[in-house]
């Protein structure tokens, strides 16, 4: 057996040698018939352009598929000559620079590689071409088409996607059986004097895919397949080849494993690894993977051995043969051996989490802890132990996360929780627990934690909106209540909160929703009717608890409605029918320094912001900024394409949005598309309040700054909205989640010359009142005049001060308009004059 | 006393004039349009009497006056409309068509007649050329680089009053240039490179041309004194020699989504732009004789458009 595999090993050697031997003697190419053709390359784009996921860009990528594409050419094939359009990275040539020469060289064809710009994963082909009474017309010299045709379908095969199919260019472009204009659409097709065409293989946004497209040989794949395909189209055979390829995967849970060695006879290949490529591309040593493996050289029809080892996954070894069908399909003389691998590391904890921390675990809250692999639940609950001794219960979330419940527990105590590595052990290959994490099966895991001593103290009311000192401006205000602890559910009623104007004539009526941020509750009050302009409301609190029973006084404070009225509002978003527009944030390379697998973008439907009738969603944006590092940022697009964005501003409007915050410190700014499709962006507002908020970005008053392309002015009209974007300046939370709900805009009411103006801030107190009326404003007053509904002046009187008091405890109990003239404008106040009160 | 001072006020307003550089003295016109197809790649005749165009793909010719009338179609040969050159007498047009048989692509060289629209096909169906045709010796020859070497036809024209000046052709990488001796190209970056869309200046002096990737470059006709002139394209002599007007090209990689018309001082490198205007995305630009106008296509409608200089 020893000797046979010896004789077969040396047998191949010289199979290899003399393969060797014929690949380097000058003018013996494998391939001949092409000793009178020229084919012109062209690797679409230039430089850096077309940035893809990853900070790799299109342009880079399909260079290097064009070499490896002109190397096959002129090293397997008697080709006259094989031209390229740029060599370099840094080369620059437009789209005319490149038929222009293209056309000076004479080729006899042009193939343009490019790749999607789309999330699919897809191959498509474009050859110069119209449609005339629902045929497709190639433009003349033809060649295009017909290459495309068998390209299309190889491509896809060796790349293992779908086609889109070969397509006249403009019929891909304008979807008409008889196009008006005959002649091509892209540049390239127009503009050559030859046979031509335009590839796009896959994708450089999609991250899956650009994991690959990183890879040197995923792209030789690329080239292998379009040189194959060319000798297809010119009608020669293709040459035998032998190679084995495949994508290596985790068993469990499906992620491409990096530094994987594949070994077939003398061959081996270790998948990248973050040292060995990623690093170039990912700031995190775990953001990449692609598990791609590529031998070739190997001996077409052999059957071989071919083995997969790595340090952390135990080795597999399969037997394959090494697929030939020459004139086939490239897929066809590619044997392609996907594997999982198991891994061979025990598992261990990798995370222990309690809310308020291990020093000051409240009983009944529970302990999770992540193990590494996916465990056997029953020997992990055997394992489990507590000193002093006490019961636990247990709640798996999944196979990996365990609840460890706590109700038990006393108040004021330390404890021990341990988890025996003699006794738990994981489910895939029934290894013992590595406890204390030394790699080797087996050792404790401890959890140290005491318990806090009871909570006596009830909930305090630590922030709220509106206001005594800050008026609501909407007619419909979302009042917004923050307490300092979790108010136990239960105590939160429909009338736990109530609304009135403060004589208690009107009650309002409206929805209340509870939510718990950070350990906080934040109530909302969400008004289902419009309140009174100019009027004094009072908010009573009552009935609320802590989740240990501690009952809150009942309490109250006022807050004035001083309208800001708008003509109109049009909503770009309610988020009541999804999300759909909106990109995740890791798909776009504006997005920097996020933990990608916490960072996304998810339909809500409990966190909603009911401004308006039927509100039923909103959209919940949870990030993580990789900590240390310098400024990072996130972008979350609404596509200029999508239903949304057919809603249109311009300078005139106000755009708003409701911010759920988290009171994290991080930033979000409004960002918006001009008619020069320039991006411009509002101030950032600092997030350092929890629950709704309304943002606003006045078009005319505000400040703009240019982000990306854009310079700072926004410049036409039809603005579109540009996404979400957020950044941390260092001072934030390294994570957290926010809502946005009712994107709109909406343009001011006009008002008479003595309306009220919104930049003049009055306060009028008490309301109604008895006898002195208190008037405060920003600026000067400079007179008062009281009217009756009848529109009869009452009292007049200049003043030059800030703040007066005003006698009216000898007018009758009715309804008054007050109107205040100041050095900035004048403003009408509602006020009631009530013995009563 | 008066009349002297007249004169020498208009000489030097005459002198400043010539001195300026080319500026666009009112907008576009267009002059050649189609709804169905696209015109490009316009040329005046040397006379400036008549403007000669091709369509998509650079497929077929067509001749028209110089008001963009009487149009007719001189040939509908493939390719015959890429750098095709007009005779110095306006009478005929030299151009490299294509023709193809059983899927091969042979070149021509042919001399299209712009009074009779006949063709004299110089060299017939070849696959050995390595650069464009020219004329030379006063248009009764046409020069062509070949695999074997540079290959020198009869035109049939006639020597113009007789005299033959037999011109030294000098290849300049795939290009042949006129006038010169021992040209030669020093330059290591072109290396790996292609010069195309050379032009060389009136009097012969100077070629401008372009390099794939590297840009816009000028240089004394044996190839010293190379300097390079930005990104502009499509390069078209002034005839005064001291500028070129080209095109400044923008593209998203599928289609040019921008051609602005600049004119480049040749000595200084300095460029002053002429057409800057999102409704024209202005390519092939060729000025007249006289230097009064350019013709340029406009990606955007496909049509021929006329610019008077001031």
């Amino acid at each position: 057996m020893q000797n046979r595999y010896t004789t077969q090993s040396i047998i191949k050697l010289a199979v290899i040698i003399f393969a060797c031997f014929i690949w380097i003697t000058p003018g013996r190419a494998q391939v001949t018939g092409l000793s009178n053709y020229t084919i012109f390359i062209d690797p679409g784009h230039c430089q850096q352009e077309n940035m893809g996921a990853f900070n790799y860009s299109e342009a880079e990528k399909v260079l290097r598929v064009a070499l490896e594409l002109k190397d096959m050419f002129e090293t397997q094939t008697d080709i006259k000559e094989v031209y390229m359009s740029r060599l370099t990275d840094s080369d620059y040539q437009t789209l005319t620079g490149r038929t222009d020469l293209a056309n000076s060289l004479g080729a006899d064809f042009y193939y343009s590689i490019h790749s999607d710009a789309t999330q699919d994963r897809k191959v498509i082909t474009l050859y110069g071409g119209w449609m005339t009474d629902g045929v497709a017309i190639e433009k003349s010299p033809h060649g295009g088409a017909a290459f495309g045709n068998i390209l299309n379908v190889d491509l896809a095969g060796a790349m293992r996607i779908p086609t889109a199919g070969n397509f006249a260019d403009r019929y891909f472009y304008d979807r008409s059986d008889d196009h008006d204009r005959k002649y091509p659409y892209l540049s390239i097709n127009r503009r050559s004097n030859m046979a031509s065409i335009l590839s796009e293989a896959s994708s450089h946004v999609n991250l899956y895919q650009q994991q690959l497209n990183v890879n040197a040989q995923w792209k030789r794949l690329e080239a292998l397949s379009a040189f194959r395909s060319f000798l297809e189209y010119k009608g020669l055979d293709r040459p035998a080849i032998g190679i084995a390829a495949g994508v290596i995967t985790d068993a469990h849970n499906g992620v491409p494993i990096n530094g994987v060695t594949v070994s077939i006879d003398t061959f081996t290949y270790t998948t990248d690894t973050y040292e060995s490529l990623f690093h170039l591309y990912a700031y995190n040593p775990d953001d990449m993977h692609n598990g791609f493996y590529w031998i070739e050289g190997l001996t077409p029809g052999d059957t071989v051995e071919v083995s997969f080892t790595s340090d952390s996954y135990m080795t597999r070894v399969d037997t394959i043969i090494i697929a030939s069908n020459p004139n086939g399909l490239t897929a066809e003389n590619i044997t392609f051996h996907d594997v999982e691998l198991i891994s061979s590391i025990p598992s261990v904890v990798t995370g222990t989490e309690v809310e308020g921390g291990f020093n000051a675990v409240l009983p009944g809250v529970p302990i999770t802890v992540t193990f590494s692999r996916e465990m056997n639940m029953q020997s992990v609950e055997n394992a489990i132990t507590i000193s002093p001794v006490d019961s636990l219960s247990f709640n798996w979330i999944d196979g990996y996360t365990l609840e460890i419940e706590t109700d038990s527990l006393d108040f004021s105590t330390d404890y021990t929780i341990t988890i025996d590595g003699s006794i738990a052990k994981n489910t895939e290959s029934d290894q013992f627990f590595d406890g204390d994490n030394d790699g080797i099966e087996g050792g404790n895991y401890q959890i140290q934690l005491t318990t806090m001593p009871p909570d006596l103290t009830a909930p305090v009311l630590v922030d709220k909106w509106p206001s005594e000192t800050n008026e609501a401006t909407e007619i419909r205000p979302i009042i917004r209540l923050v307490f300092d602890e979790e108010v136990d559910s239960s105590s939160v009623t429909a009338s736990s909160v109530t609304v009135s104007t403060v004589n208690g004539d009107v009650e309002v009526n409206g929805p209340i929703s509870h939510d718990v941020i950070n350990d906080q509750s934040v109530i909302h009050f969400f008004p289902a009717e419009d309140l009174l302009n100019n009027e004094l409301y009072n908010v009573r609190i009552t009935g609320l608890q802590d989740i240990f029973g501690n009952a809150m006084d009942t309490t109250s404070f006022t807050f004035t409605v001083n309208e800001m009225a708008f003509a109109d509002t049009t909503y770009i978003d309610t988020f009541d029918s999804g999300i759909t527009g909106w990109g995740q944030p890791t798909a776009t390379f504006s997005t920097k320094g996020v933990v990608r697998a916490e960072t996304n973008c998810v339909y809500e439907q409990n966190i909603v912001c009911k401004t308006i009738d039927e509100n039923s969603g909103s959209l919940r944006l949870n990030y993580a900024w990789v900590d240390g590092y310098s400024n990072p940022y996130l972008r979350s697009i609404l596509s200029s394409s999508s239903e949304q964005n057919t809603n249109r501003f311009n300078v005139d409007n106000i755009l708003q949005v409701y911010l759920f915050g988290d009171g994290s410190d991080n930033q979000y700014r409004f960002v918006l598309k001009d008619a020069n499709n320039q991006t411009e962006a509002s101030k950032w507002y600092i997030i350092n309040w929890i629950g709704w908020k309304l943002l606003s970005w006045n078009l005319s008053n505000d400040t703009i700054i240019g982000y990306s392309s854009g310079n700072g002015v926004l410049d036409g009209s039809d603005f579109y909205f540009d996404g979400i974007h957020m950044q941390n300046d260092g001072s934030g939370k390294l994570k957290g989640t926010v809502f946005f709900d009712d994107i709109r805009f909406v343009s001011m009411a006009s008002t008479a010359v003595n309306d009220t103006k919104n930049d003049v801030s009055v306060s009028v107190f008490p309301n109604p009142v008895n006898n002195i009326l208190n008037i405060k404003s920003k600026s000067v007053i400079q007179q008062i005049a009281v009217y009756d509904l009848a529109g009869q002046i009452i009292m007049l009187k200049d003043y030059d001060q800030k703040s007066v008091k005003l006698s009216v405890g000898h007018l009758p109990e009715a309804i008054y308009i007050v109107n205040i003239t100041t050095i900035n404008g004048v403003v009408n106040r509602k006020v009631k004059i009530s013995r009563q009160y | 006393m008066k009349t002297k001072l007249l004169s020498g006020l208009w000489l030097l307003l005459g002198v400043s004039t010539l001195l300026a550089q080319p500026k666009m003295a009112k907008k576009p016109v267009k002059l050649i349009s189609s709804p169905t197809k696209i015109f490009m790649n316009a040329k005046w005749s040397p006379d400036g009497k008549k403007i000669a165009f091709t369509s998509e793909e650079y497929n077929g010719l067509w001749v028209c006056n110089s008001d963009g009338k009487q149009i007719e179609k001189l040939t509908s040969d493939l390719s015959a409309g890429f750098a095709y050159k007009w005779s110095s007498d306006s009478k005929n047009i030299l151009a490299r068509p294509v023709v193809e048989d059983n899927s091969v692509r042979f070149h021509q060289v042919v001399q299209y007649s712009i009074d009779t629209k006949s063709k004299n096909v110089l060299i017939d169906r070849t696959l050995k050329l390595k650069s464009l045709p020219i004329w030379a010796d006063g248009g009764t020859v046409v020069a062509v680089l070949t695999e074997n070497g540079i290959k020198k036809v009869s035109s049939g024209k006639p020597a113009l009053k007789g005299q033959i000046i037999e011109d030294n052709i000098e290849t300049f990488g795939r290009n042949l240039i006129k006038g010169s001796r021992s040209v030669k190209i020093t330059n290591p970056e072109f290396k790996g490179r292609y010069i195309y869309n050379l032009e060389q200046s009136p009097d012969g002096s100077k070629i401008v041309f372009q390099v794939n990737g590297l840009g816009l470059y000028v240089a004394d006709a044996d190839g010293s004194n190379i300097k390079r002139l930005g990104f502009g394209e499509q390069a078209s002599w002034m005839p005064d020699g001291k500028y070129v007007v080209v095109t400044i090209v923008k593209d998203n990689g599928y289609a040019v989504t921008s051609g602005e018309l600049y004119a480049v001082d040749v000595n200084s490198g300095e460029s002053y732009p002429i057409l800057s205007d999102s409704g024209y995305v202005a390519l092939n630009p060729d000025v007249s004789p006289d230097g009064k106008s350019i013709l340029f296509d406009n990606e955007l409608d496909g049509a021929i458009y006329l610019l008077k200089l001031k």
